[in-house]
């Protein structure tokens, strides 16, 4: 059996999913939900209103309903932004409303009754009396102060007892969190100043999978809770808090959860409340959203404006950048709040060396649900600005944007680097990933093709843009793996990091089999289970990988010298003379592979000799940590589309990228994980957009009107690797989840935008739907 | 309360349900057949996707009750046995499925393509599929696994 790292395999964990047999959230069955009720939320049909009232006496004698719940029942503490995110104690949203609603879907009352429909009707009977306020939906109105969401005194009375509370934080008006960096020197040689304000809009993770909770109290009070989420440990570290139990009386379980993408962090009120309401009426209890109740009520992601400014020579050397981010937490600031100083600021310098920043991020709330995650959060949105601001320069400087970039980027041989911005950058080497890219595009036979369209006056001008990025994963911290060897030589991999849609079963597999010589198809992969392993994080910020992945690996690694001292005895030789073949997965002394044990003998070795062993040296726990060794993916991206100037139409006609994920593990995988990321960001350019109205009404509440990617959307993608192996961490291993995401809305906003500079446009804010190229059109028209 | 005959995959199902309810409902919930998902409830994201007579349905939006009478076929259906569909075999071999939430109703819209059009075009194959979302893949894999499917039921 051969190395399996760097290996296609086909998913081991895929029949599951292509039979019907796969269990998601919906699909579980299990003795201590039965006879389940169902729950239904009043929201919010106001953006921004004083809660007068909430009479729920004819919702609570309707047919089957069990309970209703308003906010003054204070049935459990809320989860407030003082855990872990630096803002004011103000801004913690009850769990029910309390005194002001704050967003169009806001949980109000909620209703629990024996059936769904049940439910649905009684929640209709719920009624609820709003005096409107003003929404705060532009971000200039925010900054203005005329009309503040969180006044003193604001902040819901029923509080947890841990936690800071000292300081209210509403003496700062609509801003909750301010921060900022300046570093470096700006070389008085930047005589040219370029500044352009770039949106990037609001996106919703939208997995197929909408959210999910079920959840049950056993006799011994126990609490029990299924839930389709990214981190089963810390949402139990939440309810453990919340619900003032200690941990281990806690079970936290994933099922196989349909996709994610920061949209299951399990911080919700809706979330933390169901427990609290099973006790109430003793009974299990078990939560869908519905796709539209999803859209309007889970957190979203993005939602930032830039106004970048570029410092350069005439000549095409980038000198410096000058940030001024405000980022739209939505009404309740949740975790897009510690994406500023985790994830955007140590971004600042892109793949550039560049020698001064000036950075600040103003975080403000408005009249919208909260941002949380979305893939690339932190990183995508500003890497998406500085590849645009980068663009508008050269167009500037009347220089090819290949040839500035060029001029900047990081070189190899001073790797790992880190920059002004305090970043710490693993291996890589952009400047050669940038020119493969624009070989394998055919850069310059492009660019003739666009000047032969251009001189031909069609109605359809190509466009061709680029990006290069490299973005923070890992993020600090570890992941925790137990590996055990079972007497019939098949293997059992936990870790405390779950998948929804990432492959772990199969790279875990591959991983551990390269150490140990067995097979993947005989490894198993528990993941998503509380009681299974006391510790985990979870998938978020592209970090199982280089987490896990080498807990797993040592994990093994120990076991496999555990192994060959008990074969020693078996062949009776020294232990360091015995070696372990991963090709077969059997032990020999060396240079006598012709008498040989293996797994199973060794294993009944371990069994047979209690006197002389622990007897569980086939099992062995590893907590890898990171210490701050992050990783940083990287690459180039080309796009090329066709504009029509006479509709404003856009189409994509080729996608070129050249990725360096590290060490792959399987590279189908990591392929697969590039084409959804890629999908996503390319999407941010066509059309994906969440949209509110003035008065703060959700207008993309459904898959019509919110538009992410289908299949008649994109060319086949061109996809290139380099695969530098990363000094960070001892595998080699960097991270790919996001990374599709980083340089596919840049490379294509500049296509967009370049399609149309010889008409004299130079920007076009995202998404570039076909109304807003032509109307960038019109008004060059207008102005020529 | 409605009784009715449903026939699954081969297998005949009486039921006794609200007449109000709809197939998707039905085969989760009462037959006990969960490989059919629930997505969006509004006809927007194919996970739902059944097959009736030969024909693809989302069944989100569909009575059980006039299910009655035709062959439903779900993803449960399609293996024989241990052995894969050719559909779902390429899925495997290829990279399709990630989360696998779209996974069944993609399949489900794949076999009735293919069987009304057993050499389809790429752009075919993406006008057949064209009802069914997938966030995780970025499609290019599912296209792939469903040309050579294509190919090798040929």
């Amino acid at each position: 059996m051969s190395q399996k790292t760097g290996t296609s395999l086909g998913r081991v964990e895929d029949a599951a999913f292509l039979t019907g047999r796969a269990r998601y959230i919906d699909d579980v069955r299990h003795p201590l939900l039965d006879g389940a009720a169902f729950v239904v939320f009043v929201r919010s049909t106001m953006a921004h209103a004083r809660l007068v009232s909430v009479d729920a006496s004819e919702a609570k004698n309707a047919p089957g309903v069990l309970d209703v719940v308003v906010g003054a029942d204070h049935v459990v503490h809320p989860a407030g932004p003082t855990y872990g995110i630096p803002v004011g104690h103000v801004f913690t949203q009850p769990v029910l409303a309390e005194t002001k609603v704050r967003y169009v879907g806001e949980p109000i009352a909620v209703v629990v009754a024996g059936t769904h429909q049940q439910a649905v009707d009684a929640a209709e009977l719920v009624i609820v009396d709003l005096e409107p306020l003003v929404p705060v939906m532009d971000f200039d109105r925010a900054l203005s102060d005329d009309v503040l969401l969180f006044e003193p005194g604001d902040a819901p009375q029923f509080q947890p007892s841990a936690g800071d509370h000292s300081t209210d934080g509403a003496e700062n008006g609509n801003i909750a969190f301010e921060t900022s960096l300046t570093a470096g020197d700006l070389n008085p040689d930047a005589t040219v100043v370029v500044s352009e304000r770039v949106w990037n809009p609001r996106q919703a993770p939208a997995p197929m999978e909408p959210r999910g909770i079920a959840t049950a109290w056993d006799d011994a009070g126990d609490l029990h809770v299924w839930a389709a989420t990214q981190r089963p440990h810390g949402f139990r570290a939440q309810l453990a808090e919340f619900y003032e139990l200690p941990e281990t009386n806690i079970h936290v379980i994933a099922p196989e959860v349909g996709g994610a993408f920061g949209g299951k962090v399990s911080r919700s009120v809706e979330e933390h409340i169901l427990p609290a309401l099973a006790q109430r009426v003793g009974r299990p209890i078990r939560w869908t959203d519905t796709r539209s109740e999803f859209l309007a009520s889970g957190t979203q992601g993005r939602a930032e404006r830039y106004d970048m400014t570029l410092h350069g020579t005439p000549d095409g050397m980038i000198r410096g950048i000058g940030v001024n981010l405000v980022k739209d937490l939505g009404a309740y600031p949740g975790v897009g709040t510690y994406l500023a100083n985790g994830y955007t600021i140590p971004m600042a310098c892109g793949t550039y060396d560049i020698g001064w920043v000036d950075f600040s991020v103003t975080c403000i709330v408005t009249n919208r649900i909260t941002v949380g995650a979305f893939r690339g959060a932190g990183r995508a949105p500003y890497l998406a600005a500085l590849e645009r601001i980068i663009d508008i320069y050269a167009n500037d400087i009347g220089m090819d944007p290949s040839d500035v970039r060029r001029r900047n980027l990081i070189q190899p041989d001073t790797m790992p680097v880190t920059t002004i911005a305090g970043a710490t950058y693993d291996e890589a080497d952009y400047p050669a990933d940038l020119e493969r890219v624009l070989a394998e595009a055919g850069y310059n036979d492009l660019r003739a093709e666009q000047v032969e369209r251009r001189a031909s006056g069609a109605a359809k001008q190509i466009g061709i843009g680029m990006a290069s990025y490299c973005h923070k994963t890992a993020g600090g911290g570890g992941e925790e793996a137990h590996v055990r060897v079972n007497p019939d030589a098949t293997a059992v991999v936990t870790t405390g990091t779950t998948s929804q849609g990432h492959s772990h079963a199969t790279a875990w597999a591959q991983i551990a089999s390269d150490v140990l010589g067995i097979d993947p198809a005989n490894i198993s992969v528990v993941e998503g289970n509380t009681d299974a392993i006391a510790s985990g994080i979870g998938a978020v910020g592209s970090r199982s990988l280089q987490t896990a992945g080498l807990a797993i690996h040592n994990a093994s690694t120990t076991i496999a010298e555990n192994a060959k001292q008990l074969a020693a005895q078996l062949l009776e030789a020294n232990a360091s003379d015995v070696v372990l073949d991963t090709d077969t997965g059997s032990f020999h002394v060396v240079g006598t592979p012709a008498i040989s044990v293996g797994w199973v003998d060794v294993a009944a070795e371990m069994t047979a000799s209690p006197a002389d062993t622990e007897g569980d040296e086939l099992s062995c726990g590893e907590y890898y940590n990171n210490e701050g060794r992050d990783t940083y993916p990287s690459g180039a991206a080309v796009a090329v589309v066709e504009v029509d100037i006479e509709t404003g139409h856009v189409r994509l006609t080729r996608f070129v990228s050249v990725d360096d994920a590290g060490i792959r593990v399987n590279p189908m995988i990591v392929d697969g994980q590039l084409h959804g990321g890629i999908a996503n960001g390319l999407a941010q350019v066509f059309g994906e957009e969440v949209i509110y109205d003035d008065d703060g009404n959700l207008l993309t509440s459904n898959f019509m009107d919110y538009a992410i990617a289908s299949i008649d959307w994109f060319p086949q993608f061109e996809l290139h690797h380099a695969a530098t192996a990363s000094s960070h961490n001892a595998l080699g291993f960097k991270a790919v989840g996001e990374s599709g995401v980083m340089a596919a809305t840049p490379a294509m906003h500049n296509a967009v935008v370049d399609a149309l500079s010889h008409l004299g446009v130079r920007h076009i804010e995202l998404p570039c739907t076909p109304e807003r190229v032509w109307q960038s059109i019109a008004a060059t028209v207008r102005t020529r | 309360m409605h009784h009715m005959n449903l026939d699954v995959n081969g297998m005949s199902y009486p039921i006794t349900a609200d007449a109000s309810r709809n197939l998707l409902s039905v085969l989760r919930n009462e037959v006990g057949l969960t490989g059919t998902k629930e997505g969006c409830d509004d006809c927007e994201c194919g996970a739902c996707m059944v097959l009736l007579d030969g024909q693809p349905v989302n069944s989100c939006s569909y009575l059980a009750a006039q299910a009655e009478g035709r062959a439903v076929t779900t993803i449960e259906g399609l293996a024989d046995g241990d052995d894969l569909h050719p559909l779902q075999a390429k899925m495997l071999e290829l990279g399709g499925v990630q989360c696998g939430f779209c996974t069944p109703g993609m399949i489900m819209s794949a076999k009735a393509l293919l069987d009304r059009n057993p050499e389809p075009s790429e752009e075919e194959i993406r006008i057949g599929l064209s009802g069914n979302l997938c966030r995780c893949t970025g499609y290019a894999k599912i296209l792939a696994a469903v040309g050579e499917a294509a190919v090798e039921i040929r």
